[in-house]
């Protein structure tokens, strides 16, 4: 966890809403609660519905309530010490938007810890969720990179939606978690490497794509001399380099967009230019679009089933902690 | 997860059948009758001509990695000095034979394999007769190889003739040495026996195969793959021949009823390319059920079989076995081959699992499926994996790729009506 990402923990304006909606109890089947929002539809307060995206990554969690626009948004570390505390990123939320538990119609939950979270109503992977939040903030996007802590994807998109996708398989190289060991050896945060690595010579060339060999090889570039700028460079083509083949795999077309922390990191979007030859499109928070995303989803499934008078199931939701182990 | 899979009775006969034939082999072996180690799609049926009792070395691999001890075996080899990147079924075979520390029998599935007498090489795999080399002076023994040209693509019908005349008389040849091995005069009539037993194995397998074309299918492709240990066991044996009529006839039953594989709908007919990761089977069939899907298809079950064989023209008809294989011809012919069986299954989407260290089959697989793709549209996923070796597989990105695929699936609603209304 660096000094940066801990200071992702917070912000967002809180906004105005209007009164929210609440689900109704109305029966019960095979255990499950059978709740019902249709009385609200006819009314079509539409903009009372309030969703939750919650997207457990491998080093952040991060929460987005929304009704038609973002309520609040709230980015909370993962890490081995905090992965049970999921259900205290929610509670910090509800806090920042004045709301409670009980406010939030529908839980949508993505990311690698979507599996087990109890107040969630359904889980979609993180792809489909980073998929639908990119192309709700860019609508021309083809092409979505996505750098996350512990692995990279690539997503193609045809209409909007999720035509094809590519994932790095078994191994850090091109991953959040590579840059960090690295940012850990060189003792750099992420800000000074982007800072460092635009004052360059050249890029001296990282050849392991192992993230413990290449940390070795770093360190015996620094013993041979070579300067911290020019490794910082090659190391942030290397880690392009590795994505930019995934992305190959499916045919990259304009227009692209990178997002995840890694997103974050100035000197990787640079390297990232100079291997597409154009700019690429970053969201103004790639940590988020995963679980925007997913309260967009969320939002439109509940919708859609009000639409056609349908009844959505709901187990009794709980705010309790992330079990990933059970 | 919700269980949702409706087991085959046969699946419960499997391991008394194939027990059966490694309890007779090791009898054999004490009773001092000559075994030997086969390899690829080896003559097994001309070792039955000389009363010689066989093994198939890569199906070896298979019921280790489904015992779930490949991955220790592996690292047995690689504690010899075998590098990780060679083909894990090959590392699985040194690490039960010959590995450090070496496995005691009663880790390895049927107490191991008996020591042979002979090794037989008729190769899948370019490289495979190097540790057979390898293996026949450890061992002392003699190595029996038979060449098998690839079939390219390229080539004319005047080139395969020669090709299938050098393969036939590379078979007589064979003969010609088991006779001076054994000191016994070879059986033709023996051999025409176990090529007919064969041939009705080869029609039987191939239509159990064929009848996960129908929807439902009473199979899961998936569990074919482990269907085929008898085939392999029992290769020109009569007993074969009765597994596969008593499988046959279990799914003509659920063919007759309408009765599927799963439990509830059908919803998604998967293609799956490759071999299986064999430690991960009964996982893979739980978790593509969990979403109403059922992988149908695969071109390898084919690779095993061949209804063409001809008790009239064993020679002959064992050479056009070995060389018309799915295994052995070119990439256009395998691209045509997928193709079909594509076109023939009603599939909805495409996993192609690529294993880490077979040469063999990720060659082309790239190929394959972009044409795949081009002709018929379908969505697809590859998932990275291994037949033997659990180091190369994570189950967290395989259940992701998996969980995103049928999304997609899911999505596009390939089959009207059963698409998700979430919008995704």
């Amino acid at each position: 966890m660096t000094k940066e990402m801990e200071a992702e923990f917070s912000q967002n304006e809180i906004k105005t809403f209007a009164k929210p909606v609440r689900f109704v109890k109305e029966a019960s089947l095979d255990g499950a609660e059978i709740h019902s929002i249709t009385g609200y539809l006819k009314e079509k307060k539409e903009m009372d519905l309030i969703v939750a995206g919650v997207d457990i990554g491998s080093t952040m969690t991060k929460i987005v309530l929304m009704n038609t626009n973002i309520i609040t948004s709230v980015i909370g570390p993962t890490g081995a010490e905090h992965r049970q505390l999921a259900n205290k990123v929610m509670e910090q939320a509800l806090v920042q938007a004045g709301l409670s538990f009980e406010d939030v119609a529908y839980v949508l939950a993505t990311g690698y810890g979507r599996i087990n979270v109890p107040f969630a109503d359904r889980q979609v992977t993180e792809i489909t969720c980073h998929a639908r939040g990119i192309q709700s903030l860019f609508p021309t996007a083809r092409t979505i990179i996505e750098i996350g802590g512990q692995d990279s994807k690539a997503i193609k998109l045809e209409g909007g939606k999720v035509l094809n996708f590519a994932m790095n398989d078994q191994c850090a190289a091109g991953t959040g978690r590579f840059l960090e060991v690295i940012a850990d050896a060189l003792e750099l945060s992420l800000s000074e490497m982007s800072q460092i690595s635009r004052k360059a010579k050249k890029k001296e060339e990282i050849s392991n794509i192992c993230t413990v060999f290449a940390e070795q090889e770093i360190i015996s570039r620094l013993s041979e001399g070579v300067v911290v700028e020019d490794i910082v460079a090659g190391l942030f083509a290397a880690i392009s380099r590795q994505v930019f083949k995934l992305a190959e795999r499916l045919k990259i077309e304009k227009d692209v967009v990178i997002t995840g922390g890694g997103a974050k990191s100035t000197g990787l979007i640079k390297a990232f230019e100079d291997k597409l030859g154009f700019t690429p499109l970053v969201p103004e928070e790639p940590l988020l679009t995963g679980a925007m995303g997913a309260a967009i989803l969320g939002r439109e499934q509940v919708l859609k089933s009000l639409e056609k008078g349908k009844l959505i199931r709901r187990r009794e939701q709980r705010l309790e902690k992330v079990t990933f182990y059970e | 997860m919700e269980t949702k899979i409706r087991p085959l009775k046969m699946t419960e006969k499997l391991m008394g059948f194939v027990g059966k034939y490694w309890q007779d082999l090791w009898e054999n072996h004490r009773a001092g009758k000559l075994v030997a180690w086969c390899s690829g799609v080896s003559p097994h049926e001309i070792l039955k001509g000389f009363g010689i009792s066989s093994v198939y070395l890569e199906g070896y691999g298979g019921f280790c990695s489904v015992a779930g001890i490949s991955t220790d075996l592996c690292n047995r080899a690689e504690a010899l000095g075998y590098s990780p990147d060679l083909c894990s079924l090959i590392r699985n075979f040194i690490g039960a034979t010959r590995g450090t520390p070496a496995p005691g029998p009663e880790m390895l599935p049927f107490g191991g394999l008996p020591k042979p007498d002979l090794l037989v090489c008729m190769p899948y795999c370019p490289g495979i007769y190097k540790i057979w080399e390898r293996y026949s002076r450890y061992l002392g023994v003699p190595l029996v190889v038979i060449e098998r040209p690839r079939l390219h693509d390229a080539l004319g019908k005047e080139e395969i003739n020669r090709i299938m005349r050098d393969t036939i008389s590379e078979l007589q040849e064979m003969i010609t040495f088991l006779e001076a091995f054994t000191g016994r005069r070879f059986d033709y009539d023996r051999l025409s026996q176990s090529i007919a037993y064969e041939q009705e194995a080869s029609k039987l397998w191939w239509d159990v195969v064929g009848m996960c074309r129908n929807i439902p299918a009473p199979m899961s492709i998936l569990d074919a793959f482990s269907h085929l240990f008898p085939f392999h066991c029992y290769r020109g044996e009569p007993e074969a021949v009765t597994y596969y009529r008593e499988l046959k006839s279990e799914l003509d039953e659920r063919v007759a009823n309408n009765i599927g594989s799963t439990i509830g709908l059908e919803k998604y007919r998967l293609y799956w390319d490759n071999l299986p990761i064999f430690f991960r089977i009964p996982e893979h069939i739980q978790k593509f059920a969990s979403y109403g899907a059922v992988p149908v298809a695969a071109t390898f079950p084919f690779y095993f079989g061949f209804p063409e064989l001809d008790p009239e023209r064993p020679l002959e008809s064992f050479a056009k076995y070995s060389l018309f294989t799915p295994a052995n011809v070119g990439l256009q012919a395998r691209i045509d081959f997928t193709t079909k069986v594509v076109g023939d299954y009603s599939i909805d989407g495409l996993v192609m699992q690529r294993s880490r260290t077979c040469l063999v089959v990720n060659m082309g697989q790239d190929d394959i499926l972009k044409e795949l793709t081009k002709k018929t549209g379908l969505p697809s996923v590859v998932i990275e994996g291994d037949v033997c070796d659990s180091r190369f597989y994570s189950d967290s990105e395989v259940n992701s790729k998996i969980d995103t695929f049928m999304e997609i699936l899911a999505r596009q609603g390939q089959r009207k009506g059963q698409g998700d209304d979430c919008g995704l």
